[in-house]
């Protein structure tokens, strides 16, 4: 792919989310207000942040399943430390992030050193990290103690009318991701091992270092969506977010990240999730019943994956005489 | 001038599964030297550089480096150690930049890059193997083969090692751009420091090398002065033999044509291809990485669409468009990546010599397991496959019988044209004789072998007709008889001193 083809391939897919934007916005006249605006980010951010982590082990060729499971186990450690250590809430997220990303770390190094499939891997997590969330809260759900709840309003503030917080802090991790794996050594890296394992290990490139990288950015971003999302609603369920993965995949999908590694931009998952979002969030407001969404959802994924494998397959055919055949 | 041992490997040993790729050789490499590395393919050259290039580890035996024994567990550590390697097979990411694979797992200065100071940092060194022209920023994966191998030339230029190893870097070059690697080469030992040069062309050896080692079955010889050494005798010490014992006899007499390419365009080729094949022929295809002869292998297959042109069968008109077709007209075709397309690995050899061929073995749809266990047995002394290793799993057998399974599978549905993909890859000396064998007692009953395969000397000494490829272009067609050695090797790497009978 040239840089050409790539900007082409995220404009095609901007250009599907301006149209089912617009296409909602007729008929909900809430969708292009300011407030409808902000409550359609905000309602993005734990997707966001989540499927930014997974899509960074897809851009790795690796998958991180656990992330749904441990945004559940974090939200409860994170409530865990505000009801039990007394900490302030920005201090327990923090807390939160750190733990998921230490243990993010040393799921990806144990990947490379064992080189079993992350897949395989990280099924064990998730069914292993939701029994580890009703361990640490006692198979109940954690609530905030209402004297503290006033503590937690700051996530529901919001800046310049638009951005709520949480939107604010999805946002940064987007531009921070990008900026990392542009600009950074070790995102090179990571991108590296993702579009050929084997000629970047030739090339010296140390898959351990890069592994380790990619599973943590997974792990932290879907500990701060879990924290944050927990302590804005002032109570974690160890049984939540069992939806979650599934989402977070289907932005990265729908924002162009093959799962075969090495192909997407960060630009594609922002895409892909304010596409998923508008299109939830339409359906959901004009009345439509719960199963129209997911009907709405699978459809709209299925033809994107569709359009995109014609495209290609036109395109190798267009080129094909002149590939090198081995 | 004196010259101390930079590099000493003493008594390694390597194997792979059951294939003894290096039976304890020795080597040594000197400071500011040109050593090339010369022998058959399988002969372990390749092995022994991976081992210092910390691709793969020695089962025994140790390596010094500047008189310190190290361990090169990754190619990270050989890095490290002041050792840079480009390989055969590409090692360049084809979703990141030119001056990002040229950057990868090396030493850029501060921790941020940016394309503006990738692009001045590779600058000079695209400029050094002559890709001045080429954007830094563009993706590696839009270049040509060729000019990868030359971004990873610049790669390894940039890594400042001590120790510089080409691991038959000139395969799939132009005579242009042969010239310009051997210029950098030069340069390099000039400048004092160690060069592995592993090649094919003796011309080459001769214009650089200091000294030789020649490789033979996985053993080394005492390195020899390039000043001293002549070709004929270069030759003798990398056979150590002479070329007709490995082969058996030519067809004394071919039978009618069985099928004929008329005007046939591919992918992958340039030209048109006509030729034809015919009952009792063994028709060898010679050429390099990249040269189209896999592609007319494949169309023939069923595996590469037909663009133009016509695929005939007994002068009727096929022109199948997949696998499943071929193989009802009796095409069989065995892969070059055995362990991928060849065996299945984690099955046993029964159902691995029966998986062409379930039907003749399952009457009503259940597979009979006398049936199963007769035909395998039936395929299994036919080629030569010992009947009481048909229950162990073909990924456990050598590379030799793995590849006398991917072959017997397919007599099982008595082909009438066989396609082989290099019939000898990864295949011990021993074994490849027995294969040879083989192929030629198929013809003997009626059978057309097209084979091609990047080892010339297989392809001269087996095939009863040869034909050339060079980059997507016939070279020459003709009899094994009418051409040698030499002129093949000209014909596959640079036919433009070759004046007749090149395709314009």
């Amino acid at each position: 792919m040239s840089r050409r083809e790539i900007f082409m391939d995220v404009m095609f897919r901007t250009g599907l989310m301006i149209l089912v934007y617009v296409g909602f916005a007729l008929f909900i006249p809430s969708y292009y207000s300011v407030r409808g605006v902000a409550a359609l980010l905000d309602g993005a951010v734990v997707i966001g942040l989540t499927g930014l982590g997974i899509g960074v082990t897809m851009l790795a060729a690796e998958f991180d399943l656990s992330v749904g499971s441990l945004a559940a186990l974090i939200g409860v450690v994170t409530l865990n430390f505000i009801n039990g250590a007394e900490v302030g809430m920005v201090t327990a997220i923090v807390l939160g992030v750190v733990i998921a990303g230490v243990f993010g770390a040393a799921q990806g190094l144990v990947i490379a050193i064992t080189g079993i499939n992350s897949l395989v891997f990280t099924i064990g997590s998730l069914i292993g990290l939701r029994g580890l969330a009703l361990f640490m809260s006692g198979e109940n759900t954690v609530n905030i103690p209402v004297q503290r709840l006033e503590e937690t309003d700051f996530l529901s503030a919001s800046v310049l009318g638009i951005f709520s917080i949480p939107s604010l802090v999805m946002i940064g991790a987007f531009v921070l991701v990008a900026a990392f794996l542009r600009y950074t050594v070790w995102g090179k890296e990571v991108l590296a091992i993702g579009g050929g394992r084997t000629e970047a290990r030739a090339a010296g490139v140390s898959i351990k270092r890069a592994m380790v990288v990619a599973f943590a950015i997974s792990g932290a971003l879907a500990g701060l969506a879990g924290a944050i999302s927990c302590v804005k609603l002032g109570s974690a369920t160890p049984l939540g977010f069992d939806t979650l993965l599934l989402s977070a995949v289907t932005a990265c999908l729908i924002g162009g990240i093959a799962l075969e590694g090495g192909r997407g931009t960060v630009t594609g998952i922002f895409v892909g999730l304010l596409t998923l979002r508008f299109l939830v969030g339409g359906v959901s407001g004009l009345g439509a019943p719960f199963w129209m969404q997911n009907l709405a959802v699978g459809s709209l994924l299925i033809v994107v994956i569709v359009a995109q494998l014609s495209v290609r397959q036109l395109k190798s055919r267009h080129d094909a005489p002149a590939l090198p055949v081995h | 001038m004196h010259r101390s041992d930079l590099l000493r490997m003493t008594s390694v040993k390597k194997s792979y599964g059951s294939l003894v790729a290096l039976k304890g050789v020795d080597f040594n490499l000197r400071e500011g030297e040109v050593m090339a590395l010369l022998g058959e393919n399988g002969a372990g050259k390749s092995t022994l550089v991976k081992l210092i290039a910390g691709l793969a580890q020695p089962d025994s035996g140790s390596i010094e480096i500047g008189g310190r024994s190290v361990k090169l567990r990754s190619p990270q550590h050989s890095l490290e150690a002041g050792i840079a390697y480009v390989s055969q097979e590409l090692s360049i990411v084809p979703s990141l930049t030119v001056a990002e694979n040229i950057c990868l797992g090396g030493h850029v200065h501060g921790p941020f890059w940016t394309d503006r100071r990738l692009a001045a940092k590779v600058k000079p060194y695209l400029e050094l193997v002559g890709l001045g022209d080429v954007d830094p920023s563009s993706f590696a994966g839009g270049l040509s083969v060729a000019k990868q191998q030359l971004v990873e030339i610049a790669r390894m230029l940039s890594r400042n090692a001590k120790i510089l190893i080409l691991d038959e870097p000139t395969a799939a070059l132009s005579d242009v751009e042969i010239e310009k690697v051997l210029g950098v080469v030069k340069k390099l030992a000039s400048e004092g420091r160690s060069v592995i040069y592993v090649t094919h062309r003796l011309g080459e050896v001769f214009e650089i090398a200091d000294r030789v080692t020649i490789f033979r079955n996985g053993s080394s010889f005492d390195p020899v002065e390039v000043a001293t050494l002549d070709i004929e005798q270069l030759i003798t010490s990398m056979l150590g033999r002479r070329l007709n014992e490995m082969f058996p006899p030519r067809a004394t007499e071919l039978g009618k044509p069985i099928l004929s390419l008329r005007n046939l365009r591919v992918a992958g080729m340039e030209s048109p291809v006509n030729m034809e094949v015919k009952r009792g022929e063994i028709l060898g295809f010679a050429g390099q990485l990249g040269c189209g002869a896999n592609a007319v292998i494949r169309a023939i297959a069923g595996l590469n669409p037909v663009l133009d042109g016509s695929i005939a069968m007994d002068g009727k008109t096929v022109n199948h468009r997949d696998p499943g077709a071929a193989i009802e007209l009796g095409i069989a075709y065995c892969s070059d990546d055995r362990k991928k397309d060849g065996i299945f690995a984690g099955r046993n050899l029964v159902e691995n010599l029966t998986s062409t061929n379930l039907n003749r073995i399952s009457p009503g749809g259940v597979i009979s397991a006398a049936r199963e266990k007769a035909t395998a047995e039936q395929l299994a002394q036919q080629f030569n496959i010992r009947i009481d290793r048909l229950q162990s799993l073909a990924g456990n057998l050598s590379g030799g019988n793995q590849q006398k399974v991917a072959l017997g599978k397919w007599i099982g549905i008595s082909p009438s044209i066989l396609l082989v993909e290099e019939p000898t890859r990864g295949v011990d000396v021993g074994a490849r004789a027995e294969i040879y064998r083989h192929l030629r007692v198929l013809t003997e009953k009626g059978l057309a072998v097209i084979m091609c395969s990047s080892d010339n000397q297989e392809v001269l000494g087996l095939s009863d007709t040869v034909v050339t490829f060079f980059r997507g272009k016939i070279v020459r067609q003709c009899e094994a008889e009418a051409i040698d050695l030499p002129a093949l090797m000209r014909d596959v790497t640079h036919p433009e001193t070759n004046s007749p009978g090149v395709a314009a």
